[in-house]
């Protein structure tokens, strides 16, 4: 199955690292006019290196996604520039460097902060880019959520869990309140894949014993990689996912 | 998004979305076995230009010792779609009509997944099996269908966990409403028709075609990490 993304503008968010410059390979590698952002600037610029140095189209911007009039400015700078946004990647989010703790610990701050990346940011871009979707009466939005947002957190962070748990939902709603313009919104549930400094300090307080029960408890036997979620964004941004909408699908080897 | 020439096996590949799906895996380059419960259906799709190339056969997943046979013949396999199925809508509450349509739809799945896992493994291939939308919602006319379909999702988990340890991913499509000659009557009646384009966010039916782009890329390379899934093909049906 050849995918060609020739012609067409995607939006990625979180595209600093992990699966976010995994996404924005795959997606300009296959033709893709490809506009990554993040709050990272050193990273995003290689995102962008990496990006241009294969041959692929991409421009970077600094973009705090929870500031909903700055995500405003942005869209409208990328249909300015490069006329229609067909895809849009909500990956911003995780878990802000923090650690799960006891419920009663959790301060409102560190509730809504996670809240403010994962489930607000998403929001404020679809908002953005359904206008110009609507318009052209065609379009794609994939978000990540996670396993922990289909079942638990393995980090024991509440707000990351209800967090992708509510971007699951927002899929589905979305989904059926834009099918009616050739809309399609999907979700992606990766299960536990090293890709960011947060994975790799879960991965490390696993230690060996807990790292090898991971393991067991996937079916395929490995952890999965950035470029495994990259494919499911890919299939899901294409045409031939063009009947599929509203759905989240777990890429996590079976766990 | 896949390299080198394939082998393909579908069963209930002689007509509607299974043929869809033959037609897609030979246009991206595989080497193609579909079947067809009957002779007459064989013959058809054989005299059908849009399938040339592709081998048909006469397969009853009913019948053991067939499908052992097929499988010894078309050697090792890269993937297996199945997609052979019946829907027996008003008799389903006859107990004998019902398992008769769990012996095709569930049982047949599964006899074609254990005859098939030795020839899958060398190549360490995959298996689509066919879920459906009455795999998450009931129906009072089909309960057999229902109960089949309901099967075949847990099928496709449970032998996603065996079969890991092979190399062998199993995923399931689940097709919304598809227009094809078993639902001719469905597309033709203007208000039924209309009931399910409002329920559809997609707001048109879907097409063989749309449920096998999926199929290829459950097949394909780039779902690698993907195993125990079922994925609902549907315009968005599922989600009101």
């Amino acid at each position: 199955m050849k995918l060609d993304f020739a012609g067409k503008t995607a939006i990625v968010t979180g595209a600093a690292h992990g699966f976010g410059r995994a996404i924005c390979l795959a997606l300009a590698e296959s033709g893709a006019s490809v506009w990554a952002l993040d709050i990272v600037a050193d990273e995003l610029a290689e995102t962008r290196r990496l990006c241009t140095q294969q041959g692929g189209v991409c421009q970077s911007r600094i973009l705090d996604i929870t500031n909903p009039i700055a995500v405003q400015q942005l869209v409208k700078e990328v249909c300015e520039t490069s006329g229609q946004v067909d895809i849009l990647v909500n990956n911003a989010g995780g878990v802000l460097g923090q650690v799960g703790q006891p419920l009663e610990r959790v301060t409102p701050a560190q509730w809504s902060d996670i809240f403010a990346v994962n489930v607000n940011g998403a929001f404020y871009l679809c908002q953005a880019v359904a206008p110009g979707m609507k318009a052209a009466r065609a379009g794609r939005i994939v978000n990540i959520a996670s396993g922990a947002g289909l079942t638990i957190s393995l980090t024991g962070i509440q707000a990351y869990a209800a967090s992708k748990a509510a971007l699951v939902s927002l899929t589905r709603q979305l989904g059926h309140e834009l099918g009616e313009w050739g809309i399609t919104v999907n979700c992606i549930a990766p299960g536990f894949v090293r890709s960011n400094p947060n994975t790799e300090r879960q991965w490390e307080a696993m230690g060996a014993e807990g790292q090898q029960a991971l393991l067991k408890g996937i079916a395929l036997k490995r952890l999965g990689t950035p470029s495994d979620i990259a494919c499911g964004v890919l299939f899901f941004a294409s045409e031939q996912a063009g009947w599929i909408t509203g759905q989240t699908i777990s890429i996590d080897g079976g766990k | 998004m896949q390299g080198a020439t394939r082998n393909i096996l579908i069963s209930g590949g002689s007509s509607g979305i299974g043929a869809a799906i033959a037609r897609a895996f030979k246009a991206s380059g595989a080497q193609v076995t579909a079947t067809g419960v009957t002779q007459t259906e064989v013959d058809a799709a054989r005299a059908s230009a849009d399938m040339a190339g592709i081998a048909l056969t006469v397969l009853d997943v009913r019948d053991a010792q067939a499908v052992n046979g097929l499988i010894t013949s078309v050697g090792d396999l890269d993937v297996l779609v199945n997609c052979a199925g019946v829907i027996r809508r008003g008799v389903e509450h006859d107990p004998e009509v019902f398992a008769d349509v769990l012996n095709i739809n569930l049982t047949g799945t599964m006899r074609l997944c254990t005859a098939a896992r030795p020839a899958l493994a060398g190549r360490r291939g995959c298996i689509i099996n066919t879920a459906s939308m009455l795999s998450f919602f009931g129906g009072g006319l089909v309960p057999a269908y229902s109960a089949s379909k309901g099967g075949v999702a847990q099928l496709t988990k449970s032998l996603a966990i065996a079969y890991a340890v092979d190399g062998i991913r199993v995923n399931a499509v689940a097709p919304g409403w598809i227009a094809t000659p078993l639902t001719q009557a469905l597309t033709q009646d203007a208000e039924r028709s209309a009931q399910i384009l409002a329920r559809t966010p997609l707001g048109r039916w879907g097409t063989p075609e749309d449920v096998a782009d999926p199929v290829l890329f459950l097949a394909s390379h780039a779902a690698r990490f993907i195993t125990g899934t079922v994925l609902p093909v549907d315009g968005g049906y599922l989600i009101v």
